[in-house]
């Protein structure tokens, strides 16, 4: 994330993807002098499968940050003030600018795949757009033979890709 | 001039081996008639000739099917591991074929990249192979398209030639052969031990490696191994296949975290924990397999992951194995075959 100074960050989390994306928001936050606008995207299912809500109010509340919540349609309730919608529906609805922006996408697979074309499509460069994959790991040391994508050994050579290197591997993920 | 042995006098140096406590994997033939490479308990139960190929493979020696990796016991709220020291019994593997010995090597190159696998490094340095040179093959080797032969010498440390009488033409090839058979075997004469040509080549590498390349998503892995069960039975008894999965068996106690063989054929092998499975079709497992062995691993470990021994296909209950997958590949990319 020090490669990032001065950059606009954008994190998009889903589902139980809020706990490890988490720590970086917190990094951000806390060396916020060293970025710009700070977009977090965050959604789940349903309103019940939303995780650290209170904290997601308190980001809402420092300077130039932005949080945006969603559910899956149907996931709503009658109490729900805010998006309703697929992360990257809602991603593509929101005008999140994308110049001089880096983004930070985790979530499940399906989501991944959906999310990366659309900031590919607001303009963001695909070496500025991370993702984490999710690759069933067993013993972490690139010798069990079960997370790899294609050539790469997610354990090893990953979890962290960006779009562009994504864009070489093979769907298996 | 040739060293030789007398069979008698190898199968007495057998029985010598495991008088001095060493580990002897050999050809065996298994109560119903299969021979399997077994741990012998004596020299008479040793079959060197008069098959193509065992039925599994000596990787065993190196990789067993199921390894202790480190122990623990729950002292309260604290957990308190111990080490397992890496089993280094001396080990001689007697009567592999050519395609066995030379997945040793080829196992080298995972078991030694960024990290060093110690429990299969132990057991390699202990483990010494003489081969026999293959007299005989079937339709189902290919040990000739993948580089290899009835007499390549790679993985062996010892070869065994069969020469008329009753007699083997000892080559060693590495310091432990010389070691093994150092005031054994008797100078003669050179002989001149027929080698066979062994299968003639089935197909081109660098073709498979092309298409393979270029053909991730193709219709093809779904015509071409539409008939996998994915039983996995190619894989545990291929020398070269090394999966595994790690797995934790005990009680509030304590226990064992256990390496044990898996394999990429297996529905499990790839779900994740949400429940999502990248590979959630056979043809797409069938597709890792031979993307492993002819692109992945020769891409980056500079070796083709596959001896050609045929074992796969053998035990295929639909004569599938990579072979029949390999060929049916070339004739796609030949275009002799139409993929619908
Ligand atoms: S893939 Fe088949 S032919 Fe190749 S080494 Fe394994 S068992 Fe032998
Ligand atoms: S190729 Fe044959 S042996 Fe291998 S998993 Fe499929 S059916 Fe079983
Ligand atoms: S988790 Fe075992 S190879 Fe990556």
């Amino acid at each position: 994330m020090k490669d990032w100074k001065g950059k606009n960050l954008i994190f998009i989390g889903g589902g139980i993807a809020m706990p490890p994306i988490r720590c970086a928001i917190w990094y951000a936050l806390e060396n916020r002098a060293d970025y710009g606008n700070i977009t977090i995207v965050y959604g789940a299912r349903t309103v019940g499968d939303l995780v650290f809500v209170d904290e997601l109010d308190q980001w809402a509340q420092k300077e130039r940050t932005s949080v945006i919540q969603c559910v899956d349609p149907g996931g709503e309730t009658p109490e729900w003030k805010h998006e309703i919608g697929l992360i990257p529906h809602v991603i593509e609805r929101s005008n999140i600018p994308a110049e001089n922006s880096v983004a930070l996408v985790v979530g499940p697979p399906i989501m991944i795949r959906f999310t990366l074309p659309v900031l590919d499509k607001m303009g963001m460069a695909k070496k500025d757009i991370y993702t984490s994959l999710e690759n069933r790991m067993k013993c972490g040391i690139g010798k069990c033979g079960r997370c790899n994508c294609g050539p790469v050994y997610v354990c090893k050579e990953g979890p962290i890709f960006s779009f562009e290197q994504l864009s070489q591997l093979p769907s298996d993920y | 001039m040739s060293d030789v042995i007398a069979k008698d006098d190898l199968l007495r140096l057998v029985d010598q081996w495991l008088a001095e406590g060493k580990r002897v994997l050999g050809p065996v033939k298994a109560g119903d008639g299969v021979i399997l490479y077994a741990p012998l308990a004596a020299s008479s139960q040793l079959v060197l000739e008069g098959f193509v190929h065992a039925a599994n493979s000596i990787k065993e020696a190196v990789f067993p099917r199921s390894e202790t990796i480190y122990t623990y016991k729950f002292n309260g709220h604290e957990i308190e591991l111990s080490d397992v020291d890496p089993d280094s019994t001396q080990c001689i593997v007697i009567g592999a074929r050519p395609c066995d010995a030379a997945s040793l090597p080829v196992l080298d190159h995972l078991f030694n990249w960024d990290y060093k696998d110690k429990f299969y490094n132990a057991r390699r340095a202990a483990t010494t192979v003489v081969t026999v040179a293959c007299s005989e093959y079937d339709d189902n080797c290919f040990c000739t398209s993948v580089g290899l032969g009835p007499a390549a010498e790679q993985g062996s440390d010892a070869m065994l030639l069969k020469a008329p009488d009753g007699w083997y033409e000892v080559r060693a090839v590495t310091d432990k052969g010389t070691a093994l058979f150092n005031g054994k075997t008797t100078p003669a004469p050179e002989i001149k031990v027929p080698i066979s040509d062994g299968p003639a080549k089935k197909f081109d590498t660098v073709d498979i490696e092309t298409f393979l390349k270029n053909n991730y998503e193709s219709d093809a892995w779904r015509d071409i191994t539409m008939r996998c069960l994915g039983c996995g039975a190619c894989a545990y008894n291929c020398p070269t296949c090394h999966c595994f999965d790690i797995v934790d068996e005990g009680d509030a106690a304590g226990g064992r975290r256990v390496k044990n063989w898996d394999s990429c054929q297996f529905g499990q092998f790839t779900v994740h924990a949400s429940g999502h499975n990248p590979r959630a079709v056979q043809a797409q497992r069938q597709r890792q397999r031979i993307q492993h062995k002819f692109r992945i691993y020769p891409e980056k470990f500079g070796a083709i992951l596959c001896t050609g021994c045929g074992t796969c296909t053998r035990n295929c209950p639909v004569s599938l194995g990579v072979l029949n997958t390999l060929e049916a590949i070339a004739a796609v990319a030949r275009g002799s075959i139409e993929v619908k």
